[in-house]
């Protein structure tokens, strides 16, 4: 009899979601739609800056520089008479910054001294002035290398350093982009998917008719977690799929682990999802809580945007509630460094530990039958 | 037979914080036997329904069930009670025959798809085994959830009052089915607001006090067959102080005390009193008769016009068939499934295909015409957590009544109601039948010429629906028109004409804005 309603159960959880065009809005479009944009909207890289070039005494060499510059897919130049004409696009938003080649460029060159320029970078967005700075510098220092050696000169650098990158040798940032994109995702639905299947259930009045049916809530628990983990699950691979094909990501921890590693993160958030339900009973207050504890949290808190590291200690143990903190450790080594054993394993346990943590008391809330 | 399925012991339910703390029950002792089938009126039936079948737990003292704690009942035991509460079946994505069967499945019962379809053909329903839950009317879920009783036999069930809002044919055949499963050892817990449930019950009980109404009582009351129209029963039942139980157009039952004199120009069939009318004579003791109010003959203005075939008058009068005509002064009653949908599009000024309508004079109740009509819809608002006077207010303001008109008016239809301690509580944790008549209230804030109400009777106990009964005739009095979705033919005696609509045509169906 057990077995019978258990099964009925959820065929019953399974019939009502496929059926929910709403259902297969979060649990599919949503994701997917998600995927594409975080996928293409999320990159860190300069890409085409648009700078503002004052070349005080255009010569060969500064138009060698200049040609070096452009070529790159970094950059956009734009040539202004003098600086405060160049500063004014700054100012206007024409530019990101002035790049000002000074009017002993090429004597500088020709008596083989390093040349100077100046860069100004509009600095509004520390980050993304850094790295154009950065592109810049390393632009300039290849173009004098190069040109000086063109000549027959060599460039002697005070101290020469050699850097070896680990896990993402190009510095791609869609090898980090995209796995932190895929949790963040999954954090999003899989808690959207489960809160909607509970709390709907309680404000239909479908909870108190189980009740009337004889339902055991334990049972009834168990199938509505089932049902989102499918449903996301479903998403999960959607989102998979769009990873594989469309920006070529490649786990060197290979597919199935990482689908593996993922279906853990999932119920840990399906779980959360049924405790905010089980907790609110309606859709309205579980919707707006949602928003405030998952995707909020998992994005300041999960180590994806801001390094754990860097926080203050008393926020640091905050971190380890967070399902998304566990499932972008995890997905990240898989992607980038492959199968290490004792991260993926306590990121694991974390993940089941947190699926308990939420689990049981929703368990316990939704078993409560009434309010009053 | 003597087994007891169900044990009440001192038992108390307590609402509100702790200062401010209310017990609806308390001290309630209650044994339902096998077999026993036990009817409860008064304040409290939904909750002492949840507290039987566990849903809720006591404040104070326990519920029992076959000796078990209702709070953690092993699940052989749960199987075996069955609750038809008010809370309708949404499992909006099933279809009904999936629902029936999941549930027939949960209760132990048949997953027989000849007897599946056999209880959906008894409550109605074998058409509509394939639709979705979510396309059915309010009616609808209440014979699919009526429809369990036919697919299992429990020990114990229990009927909120909502549920049994049905009409005559499926109400006989439901009290035949309670019959043969309280022979079989079935024991029913019915909540009860209409006489004819009370006949369908052993005892009765009246909540909160727990006070029992038996055959012991019966003898000291006579019950007469009056073959009279409205205005008579109500003055003859003002003369003698009998009450009315139910009726039909030329026919009222009437319940007086045994040695009243009945005037010897009235035609009488007396009748044996029943449990019914024991119910509604200490359900309306305590409620002074009232004068019927005079009519006014001077104006008569047509206020609805509409020619539909199918509608038939249940008592052929002058009107011609297949017309509804209605004037100033005049209740007519509906019955049929598709009342409520009709008075729907009359309300909201849409056209119903196939059905020429004159409303007010005019071919659709337009925008500059809702605030002449008044409406009361099938079901109470969605949950919301301000006071009924704050909604009450809210609904003043939206047909432009003033503030100090508003609160007058409120004051002294509370009073008349009896509502005046429910205008300071929370919407949500209002009962039903409180609901209904504020919305009821609701619907006449604007004076309006013509009052449309759908099932207005629903879910009142006969003391409420006498006190509303009053007040239709008092707004008739002053001049408006009053149509009024009947549930079952015992409430169309009270109007002036009552038709059956046998369903609006199919294209009807297809409202358009």
């Amino acid at each position: 009899m057990k077995a019978l309603a258990m099964q009925w159960l959820l065929t019953k959880e399974l019939r009502e979601a496929w059926r929910d065009p709403g259902m297969w809005l979060v649990n599919l479009a949503l994701p997917v739609a998600l995927m594409l944009l975080m996928g293409y909207g999320m990159q860190m890289f300069a890409h085409r800056v648009p700078l503002a070039v004052v070349d005080a005494k255009p010569s060969g060499a500064t138009q060698s520089f200049l040609s070096a510059l452009g070529n790159t897919d970094y950059f956009t130049l734009r040539n202004y008479p003098d600086f405060p004409a160049a500063r004014r696009a700054v100012q206007d938003g024409r530019a990101f910054g002035v790049v000002w080649l000074r009017g002993d460029f090429s004597r500088r060159l020709q008596l083989g001294q390093h040349p100077e320029i100046g860069v100004f970078v509009n600095a509004t967005n520390a980050n993304h002035a850094r790295i154009a700075e950065g592109y810049l510098t390393l632009a300039w220092h290849a173009w004098v290398e190069q040109y000086l050696g063109d000549h027959g000169r060599k460039f002697q650098p005070p101290v020469e350093s050699t850097t070896l990158l680990w896990y993402n040798p190009t510095l791609s940032s869609q090898r980090y982009y995209i796995p932190g994109a895929v949790v963040l995702i999954m954090t999003v639905v899989g808690t959207l998917s489960a809160l909607l299947l509970m709390a709907r259930e309680w404000e239909h009045g479908g909870m108190k008719l189980l009740r009337a049916s004889g339902a055991n809530l334990r049972q009834v628990f168990i199938a509505k977690l089932i049902t989102a983990f499918l449903g996301t699950y479903a998403g999960l691979l959607a989102c998979a799929a769009l990873a594989a094909w469309l920006f070529h990501a490649a786990p060197l921890g290979g597919w199935l682990p990482v689908l593996g590693f993922s279906a853990l993160l999932l119920l840990a958030l399906n779980a959360m999802g049924l405790l905010i339900s089980a907790g609110t009973r309606n859709q309205e207050s579980a919707l707006q809580i949602s928003l405030l504890v998952t995707f909020l949290p998992a994005f300041i808190l999960s180590g994806f945007v801001f390094a754990i590291y860097s926080m203050p200690a008393a926020i640091r143990p905050f971190t380890d509630l967070i399902a998304a903190r566990f499932g972008m450790h995890g997905l990240l080594t898989l992607f980038d460094a492959g199968r290490i054993g004792m991260v993926l394993w306590w990121n694991g346990v974390g993940l089941v530990l947190l699926t308990l943590v939420f689990g049981l008391p929703a368990m316990r809330n939704a078993l409560r039958r009434s309010r009053s | 037979m003597n087994t007891p399925v169900l044990e009440l012991q001192q038992v108390g339910v307590r609402e509100g914080a702790r200062r401010r703390a209310r017990w609806p029950l308390r001290n309630l002792d209650l044994v339902v036997a096998k077999g026993d089938v036990l009817g409860v009126a008064g304040i409290g039936k939904s909750l002492l329904l949840e507290l039987a079948c566990g849903w809720r737990a006591p404040d104070e003292g326990r519920v029992l069930i076959d000796g078990y704690v209702s709070l953690r009942l092993p699940s052989a035991v749960s199987a075996d009670v069955v609750w038809l509460g008010e809370g309708l079946p949404r499992w909006p994505r099933l279809k009904v025959l999936e629902a029936l069967s999941l549930q027939s499945t949960l209760h132990a019962g048949t997953q027989n798809k000849a007897e599946l379809y056999a209880a959906l053909e008894t409550v109605g329903l074998a058409g509509r085994a394939a639709t979705s839950c979510r396309c059915l009317t309010a009616d609808e879920m209440r014979r699919l959830q009526l429809a369990l009783l036919w697919m299992c036999s429990p020990r114990l069930v229990l009927i909120d009052a909502a549920v049994l809002n049905v009409d005559d044919t499926l109400t006989e055949a439901v009290c035949r089915r309670i019959q043969a499963l309280a022979q079989a050892g079935t024991a029913f817990v019915l909540a009860v607001v209409e006489p004819r449930w009370a006949e369908a019950c052993k005892r009765l009980l009246w909540l909160p006090e727990g006070r029992g109404i038996d055959a012991e009582q019966m003898p000291s009351l006579k019950t007469v067959i009056a073959a009279a129209g409205r205005d008579r029963a109500l003055s003859l039942a003002h003369g003698i102080s009998a009450r009315v139980v139910s009726g039909e157009p030329g026919a009222v039952r009437l319940v007086a005390a045994a040695d009243d004199r009945w005037p010897e120009d009235v035609e009488i069939v007396t009748r044996p009193p029943t449990l019914g009318d024991a119910f509604v004579w200490q359900a309306t003791g305590r409620l002074g008769n009232k004068v019927v109010p005079e009519r006014s003959q001077a104006a008569n203005e047509f206020l609805l016009r509409l020619a539909l075939p199918g509608l038939r008058e249940i008592v052929a009068g002058v009107e011609a068939q297949d017309e509804l005509h209605l004037r100033n002064g005049e209740i007519a009653a509906l019955t049929g499934d598709d009342a409520g949908e009709l008075l729907a599009a009359l309300a909201e000024g849409r056209r119903v295909d196939g059905v020429p309508v004159e409303v007010l004079g005019h071919k659709r109740a337009d925008f500059a015409l809702r605030s002449r009509i008044g409406y009361l819809p099938p079901q109470p608002p969605a949950q919301m957590d301000y006071p009924a006077q704050a909604w009450l207010g809210w609904r003043a303001g939206v047909f432009g009544v003033s503030v100090k008109q508003a609160s007058a008016q409120i004051l002294d239809w509370s009073q008349r109601f009896g509502l005046q301690a429910a205008l300071s509580r929370p919407w949500e944790t209002l009962r039903f039948a409180e609901k209904r008549l504020l919305q009821i209230l609701a619907a006449w804030f604007q004076r309006p010429a013509l009052v449309l109400l759908d099932r207005p009777f629903a879910g009142l106990d006969p003391r409420q629906s006498e006190i509303l009964r009053f007040a239709l005739l008092e707004w008739a009095a002053q001049g408006a028109g009053v149509v009024y979705h009947a549930g079952h033919r015992g409430e169309t005696w009270f109007a002036d004409r009552a038709y059956a609509l046998q369903s609006l045509p199919a294209a009807g169906r297809e409202v358009r804005a």
